[in-house]
């Protein structure tokens, strides 16, 4: 597929490119900042754009800001933003914004190649995907909502995973459980929470986080764990 | 998560930051600089005409006046004000007694049971009150009567925690100048009172003496009688006791009007004296202040190159030697080469963790561009130990504030993570009126928390002291631990 970048470290850029090349990707710009890619957008039609979050002039958030203008302009472009540090204030703009799929992942994640380049492919075909350790800030917001509350600790790991935007097979090989079990999981999850049952894929998750957004609880033992040794797609 | 192990609802901190000090009573710009007054202010032309009036009226207290900023409160007009004046000075005459009796009983008292018991310590600390107490009330009856426009007396603020720091404020209150300026405007203020009633006695015994001579009533002498001339009150004429009234009267007039020069006379002296301390204090304050940034930048830069130096480095050195042990392999043992890059590359991916966690701890832009609550999440998310946060903040504080109420958030939960054993921990963040960020974090593990020199609490206090805040930490041997700071939202 043919894909825009974002991202003002040469270095990386170039990384990317080479990445994105040799998996059979095209490239169909390469940019050092945010000017002209709206522009770019219009005219190549790219099957998804990946943006960096710290770029000039300022170094704070504008990938975040460009993420959710093209997501409002192209309700149907895929965006995945990379990112030095995650922020779940971020995610939750990027997840109550307009638009469809988009990704939030650490630049780190970029190391793991084949990985990187399979969660590419997903966030295309028009998944969500987060990035574990933004879920598990999502997870440490405390809020005021009981249903929470109604979780059982393996419920809620499943939530988690879900909220990463896995399919119940993904699910299933990550947390060591059968497929069934996670089916049933995800289905007392979704009575418990109140949510609707009919939600599949990309709007499964979205419920799922959106739901977390506004209820907030006090993590599950799992979810508190430090990030990079929890078992997720993205560790070694 | 089990609720009653917390304290309830946040208390008030006790803030220790001083008030900007008082702009100066200036005769060259009175306009320029009004002084706060704890009343509401008018507008300054409306006072012009009144200003004039009790000069031509007062001769005596042309000095003070002439001082008096024209942007004061409408004072009472001259005759309402003696009015007022007498009035107190009578209830001062009766009353103002009390307070040396008190200060002298609890005086002796103090020192006589030092030396006995250490009882005499309770005592001693009641006459620091009972002084403190005195000086307020005389400089705001002053200020009330005369609407000098002079800041309130203000008691010394306890710098250091606990008991010998109690003691080191009564010590430091004890010294404080204007308290006693006040208690020796008090003390004046007493004697013209006792002056006055007597004046006032003699006012009504003469005028009652005067009024029955001329009416032909029978006058007697009576031992008892508080009458200045009473002794010769069957000799002389009715015009004798007539006079003595008079003079009494013109005393009583004469004695509020002292009374003006002299208490206002000292309050202004006060209030400048206090301006000059309130300065000294602030440099004081401001120098310590810088002080704390200096260290606190000091703490964190060697701290930095320590795990630079201890972390990332060697993992990269590490990392390179691996590679170049797989480059040598390669041809020789595939196999073996291929295991050695795989090691490299897990070790790659620690290193870049490892410096993203060092990045952010060194300055999150989220802050920055989100506030406080927003950044407070990644650190949460990451913490070792379980933590709720409760963060209610409407709007955004200055960037130093959010600066070091987020760091003192962070090393509390790495402290935590690190020393503390605890299976749980509270953040909580308020903005409360007066606008004090204030925050506090609680941990429920064993406690014995200390300030070490060059370690991350002493890091804290700089922080919070370069920011222009106050911090308290309660750490018993056992647990559990909370740590509180209060810092100027908008600084």
């Amino acid at each position: 597929m043919r894909i825009l970048i974002c991202e003002d470290s040469v270095l990386l850029r170039e990384g990317l490119v080479r990445l994105l090349e040799h998996s059979g990707h095209e490239v169909s710009g390469a940019f050092a900042d945010t000017a002209g890619v709206a522009e770019a957008v219009e005219q190549d039609r790219p099957d998804l754009c990946i943006l960096d979050v710290r770029m000039p002039p300022t170094f704070t958030d504008e990938g975040i800001r460009l993420a959710l203008d093209l997501r409002a302009r192209h309700p149907q472009l895929p965006v995945l933003v990379l990112s030095q540090y995650v922020e779940e204030r971020y995610a939750s703009e990027l997840i109550s914004g307009q638009g469809g799929a988009f990704g939030y992942l650490l630049k780190d994640r970029v190391a793991d190649v084949a990985e990187f380049v399979e969660a590419v492919g997903r966030i295309a075909g028009g998944a969500t995907v987060l990035d574990p350790e933004v879920v598990a800030q999502l997870l440490t917001r405390r809020g005021k909502d009981a249903r929470m509350d109604r979780l059982t600790a393996r419920e809620r790991t499943v939530l988690a995973v879900l909220a990463e935007g896995r399919s119940n097979q993904a699910i299933a090989a990550q947390l060591f459980l059968s497929e069934a079990s996670v089916e049933k999981h995800i289905t007392a999850i979704f009575q418990k929470l109140e949510l609707d049952q009919d939600e599949s894929g990309n709007r499964r998750v979205l419920a799922a986080i959106a739901h977390i957004q506004s209820a907030g609880a006090a993590a599950a033992p799992d979810a508190q764990q430090a990030p990079q040794t929890r078992q997720t797609g993205f560790t070694s | 998560m089990s609720s009653e192990k917390w304290a309830g609802a946040p208390t008030a901190p006790t803030a220790g930051y001083p008030q900007a000090a008082q702009p100066p009573h200036t005769q060259q710009a009175p306009q320029a600089q009004p002084p706060q007054t704890q009343q509401t202010m008018q507008a300054p032309q409306a006072q012009a005409p009144q200003a004039q009036a009790p000069q031509a009226q007062a001769p005596q207290a042309q000095a003070p006046q002439a001082q008096a900023p024209q942007t004061q409160q409408t004072q009472a007009r001259p005759p309402r004000r003696i009015a007022l004046t007498m009035l107190h000075l009578a209830a001062l005459g009766l009353l103002g007694w009390a307070f040396f009796v008190s200060a002298f009983a609890l005086l002796g008292l103090g020192l006589g049971l030092t030396l006995v018991f250490g009882i005499g310590l309770l005592f001693l600390v009641a006459l620091v009150y009972v002084l403190f107490g005195t000086a307020w009330f005389e400089t705001e009856r002053v200020d009330g009567l005369y609407r000098l426009g002079i800041p309130a007396l203000r008691a010394v603020p306890q710098r250091t925690p606990g008991f010998a720091g109690f003691l080191r404020m009564m010590w430091a209150q004890l010294g404080d100048g204007r308290m006693w300026q006040s208690i020796a405007s008090f003390t004046v203020a007493t004697f013209l009172g006792l002056f006055f009633l007597i004046c006032a006695q003699n006012l009504v015994w003469g005028a009652a003496a005067a009024i029955l001579k001329l009416t032909g009533g029978n006058v007697a002498y009576h031992p008892n009688t508080g009458l200045l001339l009473a002794p010769f009150i069957t000799e002389l004429p009715w015009f004798a006791f007539a006079l003595v009234a008079i003079l009494c009267a013109a005393s009583m007039v004469g004695l509020a009007l002292l009374h003006r020069v002299l208490t206002v006379w000292i309050a202004r002296a006060g209030a400048e004296a206090d301006q000059a301390q309130q300065l000294q204090e602030a440099a004081r304050l401001s120098e310590q202040q810088r002080v704390g940034a200096v260290r606190a930048a000091d703490v964190e830069r060697t701290r930095l190159e320590r795990d630079l130096h201890d972390g990332v480095q060697p993992r990269l050195v590490s990392v390179g030697m691996t590679l170049g042990l797989a480059q040598q392999q390669i041809d020789s043992d595939p196999e073996g080469a291929k295991a050695l890059i795989s090691e490299a590359h897990t070790s790659t991916k620690a290193a870049i963790t490892e410096l993203r966690q060092l990045a952010r701890g060194i300055h999150p832009s989220v802050l920055e561009d989100r506030g406080l609550d927003a950044a407070l999440s990644a650190l949460a998310g990451r913490s070792h130990v379980p933590v709720s946060l409760d963060v209610r903040l409407e709007g955004r504080c200055s960037r130093e504030a959010e600066t070091a109420v987020y760091f003192v958030i962070a090393e509390s939960l790495t402290n935590a993570a690190k020393h503390s054993r605890a299976s749980e921990a509270r953040v909580t963040v308020r903005l409360r009126d007066g606008g004090t960020l204030w925050a506090r974090v609680e941990d429920n593990g064993v406690g014995g928390a200390r300030v070490v020199p060059g370690g991350g609490l002493d890091g804290i206090t700089n922080r919070v002291l370069a920011a222009g805040g106050t911090f308290r930490l309660d750490s018993p041997l056992g647990g559990p631990t909370s740590l509180e700071v209060s810092v100027p939202c908008a600084s």
